[in-house]
């Protein structure tokens, strides 16, 4: 369960690259806003509430995207270490292929 | 005999003051605090211009979407580009200026490695607000496409108004491609997805060697 919670961690971590354009991004349609005194306004909460959900959504994405990927490449050279062990067996001396 | 050692935040400022000695670092400071000025002052600007004011994002978009669409979109003085068939507008709101701001931001901040002269600065924040325009006309296009492709299908999500699948759909699209935009931009480092990958492995093996010693 630690070893799958600091794989995750460690997954996660890749993730860091996303911090500028996401804060990039909050900093536009959030921060400058409110700044502006668009806090005041009626709506602006829902605005945020949909910023806020897009972010995490768009990140959740980008994450099991890298997930998929790291599954994908880890099954590619699995398959690529058995066919060679594979093509060594039928090269040996009395081996079958 | 005990040597003293300074307090945290002396050491802070002598680390800062050190760095701010060094001549990219201050080239850095600069470049930041333009990016910043002019995201704040589009911004400001951006909230009273009028349609006419955002032809520069208006109309190319307006034909994008047109050349995507088939539809027939044809400005309005005041109101945007209009599509009488489709019962669409794209208005300024429609201009993709936030996601213009936001990526100009982004690969201003993702560049600052590279930036250690003045002419280092200028040439990136440049190449900064070329590809930030370009990649607006290229994700806004997508987002009003994807959008009249709802507004045709008139999609129900759930006890979400038109409104909120609007803007859902402009959040997500925006984001997406402003992280693509980042990483495609190689803004997010040298490291590449593989790289990384074999760096994740080689400390799980170790983690696993060192459980199993």
């Amino acid at each position: 369960m630690r070893g799958l919670l600091e794989r995750a961690a460690r997954r996660a971590g890749r993730l860091r690259w996303m911090v500028v354009p996401v804060a990039a991004y909050l900093a536009v349609t959030a921060l400058l806003p409110l700044l502006n005194g668009a806090g005041a306004r009626s709506g602006f909460a829902r605005h945020i509430a949909w910023v806020a959900g897009g972010c995490a959504a768009v990140t959740a994405f980008v994450f099991l995207a890298q997930l998929a990927s790291d599954a994908a490449a880890s099954a590619r050279t699995q398959a690529r270490a058995m066919r060679s062990s594979r093509h060594e067996r039928a090269d040996q001396p009395g081996g079958r292929a | 005999m005990t040597t003293a050692c300074p307090p945290a935040p002396d050491r802070w400022a002598a680390r800062i003051a050190a760095g701010l000695d060094r001549p990219e670092t201050r080239w850095r400071a600069a470049a930041i605090a333009a990016a910043l000025l002019v995201v704040a002052a589009a911004k400001h600007g951006y909230s009273h211009a009028s349609a006419g004011q955002l032809a520069l994002f208006l109309s190319p978009t307006a034909h994008l979407v047109s050349l995507v669409s088939g539809a027939d979109f044809v400005a309005e003085a005041g109101a945007g580009w209009v599509s009488r068939e489709l019962g669409f507008i794209i208005a300024p709101g429609c201009a993709g200026v936030n996601f213009a701001l936001a990526a100009f931001l982004a690969l201003t901040l993702g560049w600052l490695g590279a930036m250690r002269t003045g002419r280092d600065v200028a040439a990136r924040l440049a190449a900064a607000a070329a590809l930030a325009y370009a990649a607006t006309l290229v994700v806004n296009t997508a987002r009003i496409a994807i959008a009249i492709a709802l507004h045709r299908g008139a999609v129900d999500l759930g006890g979400l108004t038109p409104g909120d699948v609007h803007r859902i759909e402009g959040v997500v699209v925006y984001l997406g491609g402003l992280c693509a935009l980042y990483r495609l931009a190689g803004a997010s480092g040298p490291r590449s997805g593989r790289e990384e990958r074999e760096r994740d492995d080689r400390s799980e093996r170790n983690d696993r060697h060192a459980r199993a010693a």
